[in-house]
């Protein structure tokens, strides 16, 4: 057995120059009975804390203040969020992150790595019977009715061409530390393990945090661990050049974030069920160019709910045929869908033997005290009293760390369903040092009870241990509880390395890539959400753009039965607007395009850069607040347009030019086109009231090119050229054609549909009419005319490409 | 010995064209020692563009199918000769109702006829505190097991009604017991999940029912559809022993087995997913004839 190495024992050679804690420290006393991660008994601070406790010593506390700040902006900045399940709709909160991070040394790091190497051999070693030969239960090593009563047990799975390859390839321990020193595992997650993006982020955020100086503090980068699993994970792909894609439940799941937020750092394609398509051999991406395969599958969504037809009947988020195609071994799915067994806490009472069994080994990390009461001798040494330490009952098919358990399951129902449950033994974890406002205001160290997340990836190499974690830090003084949910918040974990750190980031360039610039399989949903967001933000401007010449006019003392915004209040009112006077002009009609936007953006976070949808995300959580309740119309549509102006900014200018941009691109150019369309059409026909040009300019945002062209009047046929034909100008409907026509040539697959060919006919005949036209032929049949061909156009690609046969499914019983 | 022939379809009509449809039946007889199956035969329309055959994890045979390509409807068609070896006491158990739920956690295997799959409620199964209370009252933990099926199972038919109206498919067995009121597949789920909440492992059988009833005794329910009913441990002597809640009898020859499964969810006939067919209708028709 290896012996974990106790940090008190390690301090003792330290005798001469010992520190006593100052500064932060004043005060800081340990919890009696609990083992303190800074401070040892003796109450001196430990080595590993010493340079780090140094260091935010010396710093001036407003700096200090500042930097935490800018740590908290940064997590907000980013939208770090959980998202909270509560009654009613579900809403996201933001995730506090405490400034402290826990440290540990790489010696006692090392001795943990080895210990849950061998628990992620041992789970692997159980699962690889249980879905093959099953001996163990058939030499009674484990009971039956625990393994067939684990909802995580996936019959369709056993002896499949997949037990053949590994079950798990990503997997995270819940770990605590005891009185005495020792890590003890509390927890397995080998479903699909949360946390890791949170972890880097929480990195990044510590990193603003901490400063330049966490560079003296050799803290072991996280960056390798990521990288050696999407190198391992990309190299089981099969020949061609398939993507690997991570699984997710989509945007209503709690760490929804988290997953779009990996894809992006790995460069992962995220897709929802209704991405999939599954047939006899193999798993299909539906993308806009037709169905490309899958060979290579992160899975995010819990295994019940992967396929409708043979796994849970009521699920909408999975793939019909997934387990078939799962089992003929057509694909590799990380982690197998049969993963999730070994994380029942029932098999907490069978691991230390099944260690013996199938390792000839002792576990070198144990896990918790654990007695499966279907067990008549375990059940009767509990119920006589016979074991001397306090105990909690759980389920034992549950997976909610003892601390987390509901009060329903924390009772020992005994009786016929004792097989049900499993008492395990309270232990009371250590505490690390929170930086909270004391007395009087300032800020000051407490100890905080925490527990901590380690990651481990199957890599070329064999299990790699992600050298840092998400560690839990409890709001309160007793050392057994912590839950997320009642507020507590998350730390970081520095392994502290004796070694310079090597510099490595998974973005493009560094390390040996291969220059790529083939353009991606983009998902047929991504596309669609794309193109609506580009519809979505440009209406958004319009109606904008609309109702501030309408509100400038009235503040100006324009009578509200002048011809002029009699004809604008009726078009506001096809864009949605009832009463363009009605204070809540924004909050009811342009702020609910608005979200519709940021929500369209929400589901393809993975393809954005991070600065465009915080710009949409920040404005639209704003707009909900009391502060902007006050502004004036005025000033909310000013504010609106320029948010919108930044996004589209952000969104051209940082968006790779691949597919993606183009269907956000035709998204935008044809609501522009045709909004311009149908304002002219209104405004300029038959008989125009006075003041109807200059506001058509307005509306169409080319005041300045119309003044530096013609003089001051402004007259029909000018300005029907400028907004409608002028190819020069980036806000005609001639530009927006042209651009629409570029966009689909490049977007055509010419092989996948027979529809697509008339789409780019109907697209270059479109843009070549307005381009021979002259200003005195445009006439309201001719805008009504072309506005009709966009409306065909975007009911082609919606056809076409963005749904091709996801819509309507249904699940048939 | 009974000798029947067995016919059945079910037909479903889509309000839109389908583009895709994935489905799995289990609607063929199974095959047991006591329930030779002499002929079988499956016609899907239209013609799947790929189709096969499986076992599923309880050891039921399952044809799976996938029709890529618009289709406004779908039927699947059965026809199969199948003889009943059955015959009553043939199984006996003196256990007790305790004694065979603690039985039950020495079991050592995980085949499909391993008590220890059915021992867990589904989502289907789960009792409520009345249910709880039903089952509480009727089986006592002393009883001799059999003693304490045989009252559970006429308790039912008793005091449930028959109603293809009150419950539909996802219907819980708490719901429908608080409706007093369900077709075949709610009695057994209810029956289920008060076995369970007991400790007794129970599995939920569908299969058919002979259509005309042998003569001068009264026509069976559940002979228009596929029928369901269930089969309980009842020790490692007694093995499994299956009732029909429905008809408050004991299964022995006028039953014939199609699939097992903790739930509906598992036997279910046609489960399936359909890609863009708008409202849908449904029927089904099922005969199961003894020939003489």
């Amino acid at each position: 057995m290896i012996a974990s190495p106790v940090p008190s024992e390690a301090d003792q050679e330290n005798d001469d120059n010992r520190p006593t804690p100052d500064g932060l420290l004043a005060g800081y006393t340990p919890l009696p009975g609990a083992m303190d991660e800074c401070i040892a008994s003796d109450g001196t601070t430990r080595p590993a804390w010493q340079p780090a406790m140094a260091l935010w010593n010396a710093q001036d506390p407003s700096e200090r203040d500042a930097r935490h700040r800018a740590a908290d902006r940064y997590l907000r900045d980013n939208g770090v969020a959980h998202r909270v399940y509560g009654s009613g709709a579900s809403s996201e909160r933001p995730w506090p992150i405490s400034h402290v991070p826990l440290l540990i040394n790489a010696t006692e790091w090392s001795a943990l790595e080895k210990g849950l190497i061998q628990r992620a051999h041992l789970l692997e070693a159980v699962l690889k019977d249980l879905y093959g030969p099953q001996t163990l239960v058939r030499d009674a090593h484990l009971p039956a009715t625990l393994v067939a009563g684990s909802p995580g047990f996936i019959r369709p799975m056993i002896n499949g061409q997949s037990n053949k390859s590994p079950h798990l390839h990503f997997l995270a321990f819940d770990l605590g530390r005891g009185p005495d020193g020792r890590w003890w595992v509390l927890g397995d997650r080998t479903q699909a393990p949360s946390g890791t993006g949170y972890a880097l982020e929480n990195r990044l955020a510590t990193a603003r945090a901490a400063g330049p100086d966490l560079r003296s503090l050799r803290v072991r980068r996280l960056a390798r661990f990521f990288q050696d699993f999407r190198e391992t994970m990309g190299a089981l792909r099969g020949p061609g050049s398939s993507r690997v894609g991570l699984l997710t439940p989509g945007p209503f799941n709690e760490t929804y974030y988290e997953q779009a937020f990996l894809a992006r750092y790995l460069g992962w394609l995220l897709l929802e069920g209704g991405d999939l398509i599954a047939e006899a051999d193999g798993l299909y991406v539906r993308t806009v160019r037709g169905l490309k395969r899958l060979d290579v599958l992160w899975r995010r969504l819990d295994a019940d709910f992967c396929d409708p037809l043979e796994l849970r009947a009521d699920s909408r988020l999975g793939v019909p045929g997934f387990v078939k195609a799962l089992r003929s071994g057509a694909l590799t799915c990380a982690n197998g869908l049969g993963a999730g067994l070994v994380e029942s806490r029932g098999f907490m009472a069978f691991f230390p033997h099944l260690a013996q069994t199938l390792l000839d080994e002792d576990l070198a990390v144990p896990n918790i005290a654990t007695w499966w009461l279907g067990d008549k001798k375990a059940r009767q040494a509990i119920e006589h009293g016979d074991v001397d330490t306090s105990l909690v009952h759980l389920s034992a098919y549950g997976t909610a760390l003892p601390m987390d358990a509901d009060d329903e399951a924390a009772s020992f129902s005994g009786g016929r369903r004792s097989r049900d449950q499993v008492a395990q033994e309270v232990v009371r974890l250590s505490t690390m040092p929170s930086l909270e406002p004391g007395e009087g205001g300032a800020l000051t160290l407490r100890p905080r009870p925490f527990s901590v997340r380690v990651f481990l990836a199957r890599t070329q190499e064999g299990w790699s241990v992600m050298p840092g974690g998400f560690c839990r830090v409890a709001d309160t003084d007793d050392t057994r509880a912590i839950s997320m949910q009642d507020g507590s918040r998350s730390a970081d974990v520095w392994v502290l390395d004796g070694k310079r750190q090597e510099h490595v980031s998974l973005l493009p360039g560094s390390g040996p890539a291969q220059v790529r610039r083939v353009p991606g399989t983009l998902p047929a949903r991504a596309a669609d959400n794309l193109f609506w967001l580009g519809r979505y933000t440009e209406r958004a401007q319009i109606t904008m753009r609309l109702a501030l010449a309408y509100l400038e006019r009235r503040v100006d003392g324009a009578p509200k039965d002048d011809p002029l915004l009699i004809t604008v209040a009726e078009q506001l009112e096809r864009w949605g607007i009832k009463d363009p006077d009605v204070d809540a002009l924004f909050e009811r009609s342009v702020l609910p395009v608005m979200i519709q936007a940021r929500d369209s953006a929400s589901s393809i976070r993975d393809r954005f850069s991070p600065d465009a949808w915080r710009t949409l995300n920040q404005f639209v959580e704003a707009a909900k607040t009391h502060s902007f309740a006050q502004l004036s119309p005025l000033e909310k549509i000013e504010s609106g347009l320029a948010t919108l102006a930044a996004f589209s900014g952000l969104a051209s200018e940082n968006m790779i030019r691949l597919t993606g941009w183009r269907f956000l691109e035709i998204g935008r150019r044809i609501e522009r086109a045709a909004g311009t369309c149908q304002i002219a059409r209104a405004l300029c026909f038959p008989d125009p009231p006075a003041g109807t040009f200059d506001l058509l300019l307005e509306v169409a945002d080319s005041v300045m090119s119309y003044r530096q062209r013609y003089s001051v009047t402004t007259d029909r046929t000018t300005v029907i050229d400028l907004v409608v034909l002028d190819p020069n100008n980036p806000r005609s409907v001639a530009f927006q054609l042209e651009r629409i026509q570029g966009h689909i040539d490049e977007i055509t697959d010419h092989r996948a549909f027979e529809q697509q060919s008339d789409l780019q006919r109907l697209a270059m005949a479109t843009w070549s009419k307005a381009y021979t036209c002259r200003a005195a032929s445009v006439t309201e049949s001719w805008l009504a005319t072309t506005e009709e061909a966009l409306r065909a156009m975007s009911e082609t690609i919606i056809k076409g490409f963005v749904t091709p046969g996801t819509a309507g499914r249904t699940i048939q019983q | 010995m009974k000798r029947y022939e067995l016919n059945a379809s079910t037909t479903y009509t889509y309000g839109a064209n389908a583009a895709r449809g994935y489905h799995m039946v289990r609607m063929l007889p199974r095959v047991r020692p006591d329930q030779p199956v002499d002929a079988a035969e499956l016609r899907i329309a239209p013609e799947p563009t790929q189709r096969g055959t499986q076992i599923d994890a309880f050891g039921n045979p399952v044809h799976w199918f996938l029709i890529d390509g618009p289709h406004d409807s779908l039927s699947v068609e059965i026809r199969a000769e199948v003889r009943s070896l059955r015959t009553p006491n043939l199984l006996t158990s003196s256990r007790t109702v305790a004694e065979v739920s603690n039985e039950a956690d020495e079991a050592n295997s995980l085949e499909a006829s391993s008590p220890a799959h059915y021992l867990q409620p589904t989502t289907l199964t789960e009792v409520d505190a009345d249910l709880a209370a039903f089952a509480d009252e009727l089986i006592d933990p002393e009883a001799r097991v059999l003693d304490a099926l045989e009252a559970l199972s006429k308790a039912l038919y008793e005091r449930l009604t028959f109603d293809g109206t009150a419950t539909d498919v996802s219907t819980l067995a708490a719901d429908a017991f608080k409706k007093q009121a369900g077709v075949c597949q709610d009695f057994a789920h209810i029956m289920l999940a008060a076995c369970r909440h007991c400790g007794l492992p129970a599995c939920y059988v569908s299969g058919y029912i002979r259509t005309d009833p042998p003569p001068g005794q009264p026509r069976l329910a559940g002979a228009d559809a596929m029928h369901a009913w269930v089969s309980v441990w009842t020790g490692m002597d007694g093995g499994w022993v299956e009732f029909d809640p429905t008809n408050g009898v004991r299964v022995v020859d006028d039953h014939i087995v199609v699939a097992i499964g903790r739930d509906y969810q598992d036997a279910a006939p046609m489960r399936g997913e359909v890609v863009g067919a708008g409202a849908q209708s449904h029927t089904v028709a099922v005969d199961l004839i003894e020939r003489v």
